[in-house]
């Protein structure tokens, strides 16, 4: 995998590119706008990291003026509010990561990125010692099936495609209840109690939380 | 005697004593009321009445009217530009007093405060553009090292990004503090629904929470929506949040509520701040919890800042429960 940063702090930039590439992602450098012209011009990337702020333009005029064409764009910046980043996402940028970010996060969505088109998601999710075969609707815990109703499927995709990540309980009602089903307050917590329930029974308790008031998600506390 | 209708009642009294006595000696004059023969008691006071008291009353009671017009009309559009001065105040806006709005003779006054509040509108951008060209400026040094500690191995490392991470945010909450104080501030604004807010934040910080064996969650009790920089207001609720879950024991819960009204409060299991707790921490911009470690933070003091920018204030809970609450003047249906 290949890609070009443009970023006109040197040293950032040959950071970045050493850390990157000790994770197998190999990188170009480009201090400036006319630069970067150079090196799309020439070159193939996989993707594209654009600092916002460089000596001569805005990342974002440079970024309305790419071909359709083009490798997807990571914006990588120090501008962090919410307008800054809806105008990159806004302008075409595949992704917008906030300064400073860890080396870990930005090779993964890098790695997101490249096998975003066209690519579906995985058609077995899999988070610690559960997975879900997302066709055949079956959950697993350590190999060893478990029998849970439709509505505790659906849930359980859910919150396993956003793991690590508290899902909304609207978003859940939304996916799990038609807008013509009345939904009592207590449907959803009664389908993950269900689901506790089956994993409690599997070994894997405290894996399943409410956030009260807002919603549920999926992850294990990892020792510290 | 402070008010100009005051002043005028007793410029006009005097003027009428002084010119009584001075048309008083000329009557006496006239009709020789002090010679050897003076003229009958009842034509004395009949020559009076008809030469000095008629015309003075006439014309007191007319001047009087009329100033009194005058007065009132100049107080009527004094409060005029009074009120869209504290409408402009209240959204931090500065304001210009127009040219023709009042009499030529308050100009000079006028003129000075729209140079004093044109400047400190100046003063306040600045600020802000500095404010905002130091964060960026340092957010540069800081990806350089978080990028290093990549370097270090994995224990070692793990501190230390805890301590950039906290940086980073300190650095973020005071670029949103300038921003919220920033003159233009008020065509940013938008309509803030605390519920939807506190369920955004807690959404973002509970993974973290729990990994940290604590809980969070959120209550709703009848909230309002308010005007304000969102970015800014979650800022410092996220900062009440850290605080709370700091001050927190392991296995307990920090709760968020949004409401009554537009206020967001964050209860948690700690002791609570004392009112001359807080104000002691808001003006020393220290951190809140005792406990050794963790990130040091201008936490509370900025928070509250931000809160005073939205024209609203940082308080405690105490003694009613242990927490601090984010109180916001109620947006208007206009």
């Amino acid at each position: 995998m290949r890609t070009l940063i443009i970023e006109d702090n040197a040293e950032l930039a040959r950071l970045l590119a050493e850390r990157l590439a000790a994770r197998g992602i190999d990188s170009d450098i480009a201090g400036c706008i006319a630069e970067a012209d150079d090196h799309v011009a020439v070159g193939q990337f996989d993707a594209i990291m654009l600092d916002l702020g460089l000596p001569d333009g805005d990342g974002i005029d440079w970024l309305r003026g790419l071909p359709a064409e083009r490798p997807p764009v990571l914006i990588l910046s120090a501008r962090s509010t919410l307008d800054d980043r809806v105008t990159g996402l806004n302008t075409g940028a595949d992704d917008y990561l906030v300064k400073p970010a860890e080396v870990e996060e930005i090779a993964a969505r890098l790695r997101a990125l490249v096998r975003r088109p066209g690519r579906r998601d995985p058609v077995v999710l899999k988070v610690g010692n559960v997975t879900f075969d997302t066709t055949s609707r079956q959950a697993e815990i350590g190999g060893q099936a478990i029998a849970i109703g439709r509505k505790e499927a659906d849930f359980l995709e859910i919150l396993l495609r956003n793991a690590g990540r508290v899902v909304p309980r609207e978003r859940l009602e939304g996916t799990l209840y038609s807008a013509s089903d009345p939904v009592t307050p207590n449907a959803l917590e009664a389908v993950a109690s269900r689901l506790r329930r089956r994993f409690a029974e599997a070994g894997e308790d405290d894996i399943l939380h409410t956030v009260r008031g807002v919603g549920y998600f999926f992850g294990r506390r990892e020792p510290s | 005697m402070k008010s100009i209708a005051g002043k005028l009642l007793v410029g006009l009294l005097v003027s009428g004593l002084i010119g009584g006595t001075v048309l008083g000696v000329m009557v006496t004059y006239e009709y020789e009321l002090l010679s050897s023969d003076p003229p009958p008691l009842w034509r004395t006071v009949r020559e009076i009445i008809e030469h000095v008291l008629t015309p003075f009353a006439v014309f007191l009671a007319l001047f009087g009217a009329g100033a009194l017009l005058v007065v009132r009309s100049m107080e009527k559009q004094l409060k005029k530009i009074a009120r869209e001065v504290c409408e402009a105040a209240q959204d931090l806006r500065s304001y210009q007093t127009p040219d023709d709005a009042l009499p030529r003779e308050l100009r000079p006054f006028t003129d000075a405060v729209n140079v004093l509040t044109k400047r400190l509108g100046e003063h306040a951008r600045r600020q802000e553009a500095f404010a905002a060209d130091a964060a960026h400026e340092l957010k540069t040094p800081l990806s350089i090292l978080a990028l290093s500690l990549d370097k270090l191995p994995a224990e070692d490392a793990a501190p230390l990004r805890k301590q950039v991470h906290a940086l980073s945010d300190m650095v973020d909450q005071m670029l949103l503090l300038a921003r919220s104080n920033a003159p233009d501030v008020a065509q940013r604004r938008s309509l803030i629904q605390p519920a939807a807010l506190a369920r955004r934040v807690v959404a973002e910080l509970a993974p973290a929470a729990f990994q940290a064996g604590k809980t969070l969650s959120v209550e709703e009790e009848a909230p309002i929506a308010f005007r304000g920089l969102e970015e800014a207001v979650a800022a410092s609720l996220r900062t009440l949040i850290d605080n709370a879950l700091r001050a927190t024991p392991e296995g307990t819960e920090v709760i968020v509520r949004a409401g009554p009204g537009a206020s967001l409060t964050v209860i948690d299991g700690g002791q609570g701040l004392q009112p001359d707790e807080l104000d002691r921490l808001k003006a020393r911009g220290i951190r809140a919890d005792r406990a050794p470690g963790g990130a040091a933070g201008l936490g509370l003091a900025i928070a509250d800042r931000i809160a005073e920018a939205h024209g609203g204030e940082l308080v405690t809970c105490q003694p009613v429960c242990a927490g601090l609450s984010l109180r916001f003047p109620e947006a208007h249906a206009s």
